[in-house]
């Protein structure tokens, strides 16, 4: 084991626990089968997903009298038969979008708001239980552990086919890693402009990880996985909106504003676990310190299918080691 | 039949694309845009006196398309901050992506330096210049000559007022900062338009009698004949070819780094989002070529091409005719002290911006090191205050200060712009080679994205790919013909030859003790970019 090596005081340096963290990866296939393969890949048992795992487009793929018609990202690809048109499909997949078959009719039904829903709902509900098909095909018989938590863009309805899965569903749960170590984990967070399933109020934010900890074993080995990261931090930083979700610019460049959650910083800095890892703002790939927690969001990526990570490493009486990795 | 569109759900990060005007506007000020490019422009005449800068302009414009045909593509099919440095680390090597951002930290720390020595000797100089010889007070006049660049303490001085002015609203906030720099970019505009006006309607007969009036008779055409003899007269010994192709060069500095704008994050990559990056890069590069062909045009027009080729070669005293050329010559026709002070006092507002877009690049560079482990930990650290990085800020201020004391001291600033080119084209050449091969190495992130772009059925990318690598090398082949004329000569020369290499050398010394440092903590560096196979 690579890790296991010695340094040049000669002390057994080998950690203790090392976990690969990712999260936001919003429908993408490729990101999903990455992360499976990320246990192997970097020598971790602990593979932990921290919310936002649905897709957010459907892409229209229209039955014509001459095959199916696709329009996706610019390009028109016309007159495609069965086989090309799953090679697409796994493209869009790929890019955490979902291809809807169907005639005109039934596609541009879809303008309906209420029936859109509805249909991202199903979709979603089958990707997630072929997504974790694909988890036990992959990690059945290892030792990795795998641990997917929803975060606030996912609906309800995709609880039940990860409850039935072999992954572990960790919302709202204290879980027992190794060595002592253990992690709480939420997916919820504070109100967004999107009217999102999972958000709370940080008061309640705060009463549901106060909850969580008081299962815990103390702070001293406890991993806090909370999908909002603490606000006023290079952590939650992200474009500032108008009321039309209109990104607010000066000389044409963005104007960031603070988006993460105070319950969720209160909490870290009242309790001092070890770590916390969050996601939600993809533009702030960051590390940061709150007192002795060492926070971590890897950013999101995975449009264009590549998996942002942290692969985490933790011994005892030092610091977590935070490598971030475009895995 | 009409293309089916996508459907979006209520959901995070799904937000209004930012406005094009704004992402033009970003994209053509991260160059030295409109004004500041028509003095840089000009400059031309400076180095290559019978060039035919229209023409240069035209060749450097049109082969500049590819350039940023291969920006807004790569942008589009990976939309991230980074630019180059993300690029080439995924599609070429960690170690070249590396290497390649290390030449943008230097031309951009030199750029930065030149803007801020250029903040005195550009900007403040020939403004108080321009107001005290169109009013006639000697007081402002000996402020604009002590700012000419030959007092090299107070040059030094002024940089480092720049560079502090710069640095302390970047501290403050980015708001600040940018809505700052906003602000005298359009109060900059503003002034401009108002000079090309000026221009647009004076008559040149009406020009020379101006130029006669304040100079003494017959000042404007001794002015033409010093010229000729100096055998810069166009009108005695016609265009020069090797002057014409020499030229692009210059021309090529004011129009092609346009796609800046284009690492602006950007969620959803939709179909749209390749139309926007053309229409923003393209859009950016043709309208600075096409301002800054306007504004040749009437500035010569009225001004006469022989006389100022001769005004710039030092045969016209009288005024700024080199640093300020058409802020100059306008306040010179106006007459009017209130209309020349509040001209005058507009042209400052080119020259922060300028500063500060480069300061920025320095601190993105530092900061995305930083995140892979390349450098400190502490280099990508925000205050929670301010939410700036106040480390980064720092560096990047030493960086540029050390920049402008080379420039303040030495005798030529066209070598050290020379130099600073050298170091910029090189990322468009690498630039071009991921464009290139794209598709071969990485096409998991190429099948499929908006910059998988066919036209006729040909792929779009690997053919601007080849060709801006092929602009890169031939920008660089410019340099080195004519270092000469750029000043690049004796030591200099070798040491522009020798300085790639080195800074090439430096990186791999910094990659790889970087990377074993990084080992003996347990982080593996070379995962970092390792993409993990997804089957």
């Amino acid at each position: 084991m690579r890790f296991l090596r010695r340094n040049g005081r000669g002390r057994d340096t080998g950690p203790e626990l090392r976990l690969f963290f990712a999260t936001d990866i919003h429908g993408s296939e490729r990101c999903w089968r990455k992360f499976l393969n990320a246990g192997q890949f970097y020598g971790v048992r602990h593979l932990v997903m921290g919310g936002d795992i649905v897709g957010k487009v459907l892409v229209p793929v229209e039955r014509v009298r001459s095959g199916w018609t696709i329009s996706f990202a610019g390009n028109e690809y016309r007159d495609l038969t069965d086989h090309e048109r799953d090679e697409i499909e796994q493209i869009i997949r790929d890019q955490g979008q979902y291809p809807v078959r169907g005639e005109r009719d039934e596609l541009e039904a879809l303008a309906d708001e209420s029936h859109c829903e509805e249909a991202f709902k199903a979709i979603a509900v089958e990707s997630i239980r072929r997504w974790v098909d694909l988890a036990e095909e992959r990690l059945g018989g290892t030792d990795i552990r795998c641990y997917v938590a929803p975060g606030n863009d996912d609906p309800f309805e995709i609880d039940q086919a990860l409850l039935e899965s072999s992954v572990e569903f960790t919302e709202g749960r204290y879980v027992s890693m190794e060595e002592g170590y253990g992690m709480i984990v939420t997916g919820y967070s504070n109100p967004t402009p999107w009217d999102s399933p999972r958000e709370i109020s940080e008061d309640e934010l705060g009463e549901r990880l106060q909850e969580m900890y008081l299962r815990a074993d103390g702070p001293e080995r406890l991993i806090c996985v909370a999908h909002p990261p603490p606000c006023g931090t290079e952590l939650d930083q992200a474009p500032q909106l108008d009321e039309d979700l209109r990104v607010q610019t000066a000389g044409g460049a963005p104007l960031m504003t603070s988006v993460g959650s105070s319950a969720v910083r209160e909490f870290i800095e009242r309790t001092q676990p070890l770590l916390g890892l969050h996601g939600h703002v993809h533009e702030s790939k960051a590390t940061t310190r709150l007192g002795r927690t060492v926070c971590v969001n890897p950013g999101s990526e995975y449009g264009d299918g590549t998996l942002l990570g942290a692969l985490v490493t933790l011994r005892k009486g030092e610091a977590p080691s935070v490598q971030m990795v475009t895995g | 039949m009409t293309t089916l569109p996508t459907y979006t759900r209520k959901a995070t990060g799904l937000v209004r694309e930012v406005s094009l005007l704004d992402q033009v506007l970003f994209n053509a000020a991260s160059t030295a845009p409109v004004g500041a490019g028509l003095v840089f422009g000009l400059f031309a005449l400076l180095l290559f006196p019978r060039a035919n800068i229209l023409l240069s302009l035209a060749i450097a414009a049109a082969l500049g398309i590819a350039v940023w045909v291969t920006f807004a593509l790569m942008s589009a099919a990976i939309p991230r901050i980074g630019g180059d440095y993300t690029f080439n680390t995924r599609i070429l090597s960690p170690f070249v992506g590396f290497a390649g951002n290390l030449c943008v930290f230097v031309a951009t720390a030199i750029a930065a330096g030149l803007w801020a020595w250029w903040f005195g000797q550009q900007a403040i100089g020939p403004a108080f210049s321009v107001i005290g010889s169109v009013t006639g007070s000697a007081t402002l006049n000996d402020w604009g000559t002590a700012l000419d660049g030959h007092n090299h303490l107070l040059s030094l001085l002024v940089s480092l007022v720049a560079i502090g002015i710069t640095s302390g609203l970047a501290i403050l906030g980015t708001r600040v900062v940018t809505r700052t720099m906003t602000m005298l970019f359009l109060v900059a505009v503003a002034g401009f338009v108002v000079d090309m006006l000026i221009l647009l309607f004076t008559g040149h007969d009406s020009f020379v009698q101006t130029v006669n009036d304040t100079a003494g008779a017959g000042a404007y055409q001794d002015v033409v004949a010093a010229g000729a003899k100096d055998g810069l007269s166009v009108t005695a010994d016609g265009f020069d070819a090797r002057s014409t192709f020499g030229a692009i060069y210059s021309m090529i500095g004011v129009t092609v780094f346009v796609w800046w704008g284009t690492y602006m994050a950007a969620e959803f990559k939709g179909g749209g989002q390749r139309r926007r990056q053309l229409q923003t890069v393209l859009g950016a590069g043709l309208g600075q070529s096409v301002i800054l062909f306007v504004g040749i045009i009437i500035f010569l027009n009225t001004v006469g091409r022989d006389f100022f080729a001769s005004a710039l070669a030092g045969n016209y005293t009288e005024g700024p005719a080199a640093t300020a050329s058409y802020a100059y010559f306008s306040a010179l026709v106006a007459d009017n002290s209130v209309v020349v002070t509040v001209l005058a006092l507009t042209f400052i507002g080119w020259w922060l911006p300028g500063l500060y877009i480069n300061q920025a690049m320095i601190q993105r560079a530092v900061m995305t090191w930083s995140f892979d482990g390349l450098a400190p930990s502490a280099l990508s650290k925000v205050n929670e205050r301010s939410h700036t990085p106040i480390v980064a800020i720092v560096v990047a201020a030493i960086a540029q200060i050390s920049a402008a004391a080379w420039v303040t001291f030495d005798s030529n600033f066209f070598r050290i712009f020379a130099i600073m080119q050298v170091f910029s084209f090189i990322p468009i050449v690498l630039v071009g080679l991921s464009a290139a091969l794209m598709r071969r190495r990485r096409s998991d992130l190429y099948r499929g994205s908006p910059g998988e772009w066919r036209v006729g059925g040909v792929d779009v990318l690997p053919v601007a790919g080849c060709l801006t690598a092929a602009f890169g090398a031939f920008a660089l082949f410019l340099v080195y013909y004519f270092h000469e004329n750029l000043g690049l000569t004796g030591g200099y020369y070798t040491a522009t030859i020798i300085a790639p290499f080195l800074v090439a050398a430096i990186a791999g010394v910094w990659w790889w003790s970087a990377r074993a440092m990084q080992r003996s903590r347990g982080v593996d560096l070379g995962q970092a970019y390792l993409a993990i196979p997804p089957d």
